[in-house]
């Protein structure tokens, strides 16, 4: 079986007709976790949402392909059925879904069988306690009246239950306090295995004090200036 | 099929009267229950949904006239419209000057799941003593491309997408209905969303 997972390769992509990402290379293999970094407006989301085909982004050069087969044109609902899941910035609110009922129907979509629901309850309670949740949220609308901290820590929730190949976090350590980004490395840390890869998005180094980062890559107006084996993560 | 009738009822002292409309397969619906409440303290509720699909206008609402003191109505309505279907919320609270301390509360929502569905919120309300409690809230939505895009990303097709939010969307309604009429309900929502009927 072959380690590599994902592989962009010369990606350009516009939104609203502006290029933003101006060839982009990347390869992740399974079991590490890399990083973007870069300041606002280099391309990091973009690339995030080029990945999963966000139809407001065009690509206008280039090809994803993950597990050897080319995803670029896929829709967004296939290349998540594919296993690659995303964490937002900002979370979509769904009033009238509860938290639970969302994820019992997105986990049947993506594994395409039935949920055990007695398994997948205890399943649920666990991850909670583990990212310290309020277990009443799981009753509540999904996002509606949740704080900042509690939407990034449900995406977390969400990645670990849907338990996709690759993971994107994009910026979800961002307007995070101390303790939050260590319960937000926790869940990823709990995730994480030699069969998995990790994508993480941000524009500060926090996280990465907290996590065995593996690459970090620095994004320049749309294009990747470096990429380092990361020097600055934490060694146990 | 037109749908044109007129409901009304006279609500005595301290009793209640419950309304719940479901608007769904009609090509022209205009359906005003309407309370009077002339005996004190008495009590009126209209919940209401209705779903419009194209070549459809749901023309709909509720009237109260409260007649008496300590008299109390709520309304809670939502609409959908899609594929340039016509949902208005049309509707009448008239407080007396007699009717001292009695309270009404209205709110209505619409979702609109394209941009050629039409919305309407038409509201009279006629106020003619001071000390009540009124409250009207009104809410106009469409179905954004962002939401859609998140629940993608979670494994959903855009289909399953729009279901998901409209059914949301008539939650607080169903929760409200006897089980027999919310599972009805959720049925003819699913048959709408196919476009098997209307």
């Amino acid at each position: 079986m072959s380690k590599e997972l994902l592989e962009i390769k010369n990606l350009h992509v516009n939104a609203e007709e502006k290029e933003i990402l101006k060839g982009i290379n990347l390869t992740i293999n399974k079991g590490e976790i890399h990083v973007i970094m870069g300041p606002n407006g280099s391309g990091k989301t973009t690339t995030a949402n080029a990945i999963l085909n966000n139809p407001a982004y065009t690509k206008t050069n280039g090809n994803i392909v993950f597990e050897g087969e080319d995803i670029s044109n896929l829709k967004t609902d296939e290349i998540a059925r594919k296993g690659i899941f995303m964490s937002f910035q900002l979370p979509e609110e769904i009033p009238g879904v509860s938290v639970t009922n969302f994820l019992k129907y997105a986990k049947n979509k993506i594994t395409g069988e039935p949920v055990k629901i007695f398994q997948f309850k205890d399943e649920l309670k666990k991850y909670m306690e583990e990212l310290n949740m309020n277990p009443k949220n799981m009753e509540r609308s999904l996002n509606v009246g949740f704080s900042g901290g509690e939407k990034k820590k449900n995406e977390i929730l969400q990645m670990l239950v849907l338990n996709p190949k690759l993971a994107i976090l994009d910026e979800t350590d961002s307007g995070l306090d101390v303790d939050a980004i260590k319960t937000v490395s926790k869940g990823i840390e709990m995730f994480k295995n030699e069969n998995n890869a990790v994508l993480i998005i941000t524009h500060n180094t926090k996280i990465l004090h907290s996590l065995k980062v593996d690459y970090v890559h620095i994004l320049v107006n749309g294009k990747i200036v470096t990429t380092r084996r990361s020097t600055i993560s934490k060694r146990n | 099929m037109l749908n044109l009738n007129t409901k009304k009822a006279i609500v005595g002292k301290n009793a209640k009267m419950d309304w719940v409309s479901g608007s769904f397969g009609s090509k022209i619906s205009m359906l005003y229950p309407m309370s009077i409440l002339n005996g004190e303290g008495a009590k009126t509720e209209y919940t209401g949904i209705s779903f419009a699909g194209g070549g459809q206008n749901l023309d709909n609402g509720f009237k109260v006239v409260h007649n008496s003191p300590n008299t109390s109505s709520v309304v809670n309505a939502k609409s959908i419209s899609k594929n340039g279907g016509k949902c208005t919320y049309r509707s009448l609270v008239r407080i007396n000057e007699n009717a001292k301390n009695s309270k009404s509360s209205v709110s209505c929502e619409s979702l609109m799941l394209d941009d050629i569905s039409i919305s309407d919120t038409i509201p009279t309300n006629d106020i003619r003593t001071d000390e009540v409690e009124f409250s009207h809230e009104a809410k106009i939505g469409k179905i954004s491309d962002k939401t859609i895009f998140y629940l993608m990303s979670r494994g959903l097709s855009e289909e399953d997408a729009k279901a998901m939010i409209v059914r949301g969307f008539a939650n607080p309604i169903a929760k409200e209905l006897p089980v027999e009429y919310a599972v009805e309900m959720n049925n003819l929502i699913n048959l709408e969303l196919e476009g098997a009927i209307g």
